[in-house]
């Protein structure tokens, strides 16, 4: 049955070269298919919606861009984020993602295919997944084999580090920028194997891509110098690297500096000097085994040491002074953070407080990536074992990946496609001595590959082949089961929309974030302006339109203290504050009645830290909120300046008339499990505007001043 | 009345002057070093002297290295950075000295404060009793240098700006790297085939592997106890329960588990390698067996962790 099918699809018929390629080219579909699906989780439950709060801005913009153009977009002030101040756009992001989604857009439309720009963002991470897996093929195909390449390719479609930032819905850089960092180490090592001009223009016009999209390209563009630096200490430094990397480099650094937010850092800031550097190295290599292929041995001996001193006293000299001076830019506190781990930690509070600058437990690692964490080292012992210039690129990023992956959870995302394409390597290198023991009991024609040593090669007998085979295979089965669950599990749920089992097993969603942001974008003047802890400011001005104090992007330090002051105040205090900044509604996210953890009472830790951090907060202690055996509460035991700041007073206002639970008395906070402390209090300079359906989200009124003095 | 006016201006006179001197002398003594050391007379004359006009900056603290205290000694030198860079600063003045008091040498220094532990940092102010808020707060705020300085600030209105002195041990260990790496360059000559041994960096790139997988920078950053013993019921529990915090023991457990099982595919990949080895089967089971079994410790380890993951595979 079998057979005739294959015979009417004309298979049969094919040669052996046709036959792999034709197999190859269906798992690679599959794979490609298999990662568009899997991540597709979130809009099957609940609906094509943006996720979390970043991609709301990076919505936002893009809208702007298809509706405007690409000019009203580049020079876009932005009247309605950070008032009274305002934001530059088009300047302070890399617009990679932007103008991707809105030609993608552009191009279905002129298909007639009207595909709305939303749905467009919401899907654009998962089509890019399916891009990475391609390359992932084509990069492990480089590297190593093309059975290599399959598995590593099948691997990166469902691994869930990779998947944690690309389902559909999170429409962020990352989501893109994974596949342009693999695109431009594919063409990197293309370049460097052929050594030709065409390909060492694909990898800088891949490396433009990526800089226009990522601020990680960092990290690409310290690698790469570092392989070409690796190459030439182990003396495999040759022609084709040199015209690989100088095109590479000088090309794409005049491209990268064309993106406005990048402007001249990759000649002015450090992270980009080891780039430099290895330029000029590279010079100076060519140059002097030109002079040595051209002089005596004597002669040249006394010059290179001459010339080598007078250089190292020369360069010294320069970096002096140029820091000195002050040309050559500080390291930044973000790059810092990842050399010295403990420095973000120290120094700035608002980047500890981000929870994806912690740093990573094994669990996690374990979490997002399976078994390739042991099959890791595998592959990479084998890279080792041969060594070509192409392993030694995938060795170092291996190994500086998981170095930044353990400082930062973030950055799981850059080491998920090597730990893929090792892992791919280390398990294809297994199955493939194996599976020829179990083929060789057929006498089947043998591969290209392995004819000649077959007879030698065998020591094993094929039930042990069988036997080891088997396992590896259910090992590889219990890697899909696992990402399949973590995918479903911790990687699917919108967090704009968030649902939970009611007690007889039914699903309750809550939508009160939309609800909310729908009665300010319907209910309120267009020109209000809206104070909201930083996290929801991205997704205040995207869905409610309204103008915002604060938002994600937490550029300034003092703005977003000076609202953590107000919240953090008592009602009078505030209240001076919040007439300063021309507040007219105050947005507060409140989990005591739905149980929903991440709200601003468990937040608001961080906004007396950072509120506390500037002259102006002098009066906010942060051991003044603590109760006074030193603990976060809210009960009767909290203190005092707790119970009367504004964010108490907002959260908890009318909370102590209802009765959250059975059995426990009313104003019992479901989160913290504490029956609140101030029930009865009434509030002087704010009035209820609108509570949520679950009370997830209330919205208050800013009083005006009294017409008459208060007493 | 004349002789009362006489008494009263020579009275003035001679506590002002004695402040005066005092101050000069402080002044002197802070020249000479940042951290003034005060004994039972100098206590006496610089603090418990009463009209004064300048704040008193107090560690208490216990150096002697029979005391056996290492915070001491991390508090004191933060606390000579921050002195320093007070005394080396413009702003400079006589409103604020430091100076610490040993135990050794100040008992009863610290019997009259009350003090029972050390180091305690208190401030003295210009005018005024001290108050609670006098007390600097070291479990909440830290020893750091910087956390001292802003309490100053709060307590006198002292603006010091902490200046650490660079830290030379970086370099210092660079220049020991460098020189033992010409030495060896010296030394070998050409012979550094020993660089080229893959193995070796194969070695060191797993190390780093295995060490970054089972959290060591994690335990770097945040720090984790050893184990933990419950008093209770005096077990000791080598794994946290939750998935993101961790113990050392615990990092220690997945790293070799996670080597295990690396090891045990590297051996099954490896056995047919060579045709002769005529132990190549038992290589393969070998490491066939060590996957299987330490791939059922890790999630069995794991699910300690996850309480909901739902898959093992052995037990």
């Amino acid at each position: 049955m079998a057979k005739t099918l294959l015979e009417r699809m004309g298979i049969a018929t094919l040669s052996q070269a046709k036959k792999e390629t034709l197999v190859q080219m269906t798992i690679l579909s599959v794979a490609c298919i298999l990662s568009f699906s899997v991540r597709l989780f979130s809009v099957l439950r609940f609906e094509s919606v943006i996720h979390e709060f970043d991609p709301y801005f990076n919505y936002r913009t893009t809208k702007q861009l298809v509706e405007n153009g690409y000019y009203e977009f580049h020079n876009w002030f932005d009247d309605r984020a950070w008032y009274p101040l305002g934001r530059i756009i088009g300047g302070t992001i890399y617009p990679g993602l932007m103008v991707t989604a809105a030609a993608v857009y552009n191009v279905f439309n002129f298909f007639n295919v009207t595909i709305n720009i939303r749905n467009v963002c919401v899907f654009l991470a998962p089509m890019f997944s399916s891009f990475t897996v391609i390359v992932v093929y084509l990069l492990t195909k480089e590297v190593k084999s093309v059975g290599a390449g399959l598995v590593a390719a099948s691997m990166i479609a469902i691994v869930p580090g990779y998947i944690s930032r690309s389902v559909a819905g999170s429409y962020d850089n990352e989501g893109i920028a994974i596949f342009c960092m693999l695109l431009t180490y594919y063409t990197w090592i293309k370049a460097s194997k052929t050594g030709s001009i065409c390909w060492s223009l694909s990898c800088a016009l891949a490396y433009f891509y990526m800089v226009s999209s990522w601020g990680g390209y960092v990290f690409l563009i310290n690698l790469i110098p570092l392989h070409v630096l690796t190459l030439m200490i182990t003396g495999r430094f040759s022609h084709r690297i040199y015209v690989a990397y100088c095109i590479m480099y000088s090309v794409g650094t005049i491209l990268s500096m064309q993106i406005p937010f990048v402007g001249f850092a990759p000649v002015e800031t450090s992270e980009h000097m080891a780039a430099l550097g290895v330029f000029g190295l590279c010079q100076i290599y060519a140059f002097v085994t030109y002079l040595q292929a051209n002089m005596s041995t004597t002669n040249f001996n006394v010059l290179f040491r001459t010339v080598v001193t007078i250089a190292l006293a020369a360069a010294g000299l320069t970096f002096g002074v140029a820091t000195f001076l002050g040309k050559i830019a500080p390291w930044t506190g973000r790059f810092y953070s990842l050399l010295d781990p403990s420095y973000a930690k120290n120094n700035i509070p608002i980047i500890a407080s981000v929870s994806e600058h912690q740093p990573t437990t094994w669990a996690s690692f374990y979490f997002d990536l399976q078994l390739l964490v042991f099959m890791f080292p595998v592959g990479l012992y084998y890279c080792f074992r041969e060594l070509t210039d192409a392993n030694i690129f995938v060795i170092l990023y291996s190994i500086t990946s998981i170095y930044f992956a353990g400082v930062m959870v973030r950055l799981m995302l850059v080491l998920a496609p090597i730990m893929c394409i090792m892992s791919g390597i280390g398990i294809s290198t297994t199955l493939a001595i194996y599976m020829k023991n179990i083929e060789s009991e057929t006498p089947a024609a043998p591969s290209s590959k392995s004819g000649k040593k077959k007879a030698s090669d065998y020591p094993i007998k094929s039930e042990i082949a069988t036997v080891i085979v088997t396992v590896v295979s259910i090992f590889l089965t219990t890697f899909v089961f696992h990402c399949t669950w973590v995918t479903s599990e911790a990687y699917s749920s919108p967090s704009i929309v968030l649902a939970a089992r009611g007690h007889d097993g039914n699903r309750i969603i809550f939508d009160d974030f939309r609800e909310a942001y729908n009665w300010l974008k319907f209910n309120t003047p267009e020109n209000a302006k809206v104070m909201s802890w930083w996290d929801y400011g991205y997704q205040l001005t995207a869905m409610a339109n309204r103008t915002i104090i604060v938002d994600n992007n937490t550029w300034n330090n003092t703005h977003i203290s000076r609202v953590g002051q107000a919240m953090a105040s008592p009602e009078d205090h505030s209240y001076t504050i919040m007439k300063e900044l021309d507040v007219d509604y105050v947005l507060v996210i409140f989990g005591g009645m739905s149980g929903y953890s991440s709200d601003d009472i468990n937040k608001f830790l961080w906004m007396i830290r950072i509120g506390g951090s500037t002259p102006e907060g002098e009066h906010i202690k942060e051991s003044d909120y603590y109760s006074s055996t030193g603990e976060y509460k809210v009960d009767k035991d909290a203190s005092k300046a707790m119970h009367n700041s504004l964010m108490y007073k907002m959260c908890y206002y009318r909370f102590g008339e209802i009765m959250t639970e059975q059995g426990k008395p009313t104003g019992y906070d479901r989160v913290r499990n504490q029956e609140i402390g101030n029930k009865d209090f009434e509030l002087d300079v704010v009035e209820e505007a609108f509570t949520s359906e679950h009370w997830i989200v209330r919205i208050y009124k800013v009083k005006d001043l009294s017409n008459r003095g208060t007493v | 009345m004349l002789g009362f006016l006489v008494l009263v201006i020579c009275l003035t006179a001679v506590s002002s002057n004695s402040l005066e001197a005092r101050v000069e002398q402080l002044t002197e003594l802070s020249y000479r070093s940042p951290v003034i050391k005060l004994d039972e007379d100098k206590y006496r004359s610089f603090i418990r002297t009463m009209p004064r006009n300048y704040s008193m900056v107090v560690m208490f603290t216990a150096l002697a290295p029979n005391r056996q205290c290492k915070i001491c000694k991390e508090a004191h030198s933060e606390f000579i950075t921050l002195a320093k860079s007070h005394r080396y600063s413009r702003s400079f003045d006589n409103r604020v000295f430091f100076s610490v008091v040993d135990y050794d040498g100040g008992a009863s220094i610290f019997q009259r404060l009350k003090l029972t532990s050390a180091p305690v940092v208190l401030h003295f102010p210009a005018s005024g009793k001290r108050k609670a808020e006098d007390k600097f707060d070291i479990e909440r705020r830290g020893i750091s240098a910087e956390a001292v300085a802003k309490w100053v600030k709060e307590r006198s209105e002292v603006v010091i700006e902490v200046i650490r002195p660079p830290n030379y041990t970086n370099a210092i260990l660079l220049g020991v790297f460098l020189f033992a790496v010409s030495g060896t360059l010296l030394i070998k000559g050409n012979s550094l085939d020993f660089l080229y041994k893959w193995k070796y960096w194969a070695i060191t790139a797993m190390f780093i592997m295995f060490a970054m997988t089972s959290g060591q920078m994690w335990l770097h950053i945040r720090g984790a106890p050893f184990a933990h013993v419950d008093r209770a019921s005096g077990r000791t529990s080598f794994i946290h329960g939750s998935s993101n915090m961790m113990f050392v023991a615990e990092s220690y457990i997945v790293a070799v588990v996670n080597g295990a099982i690396a090891f045990g595919f590297i051996l099954m990949a490896d056995a047919p390698k060579d045709p002769n080895n005529p132990n190549s089967k038992y290589m393969a089971y070998g490491g066939l067996a060590l996957v299987v079994f330490f791939f059922s410790v890790l999630l069995a380890v794991f699910r300690l962790k996850h309480r909901s993951y739902p898959y093992s595979l052995l037990f």
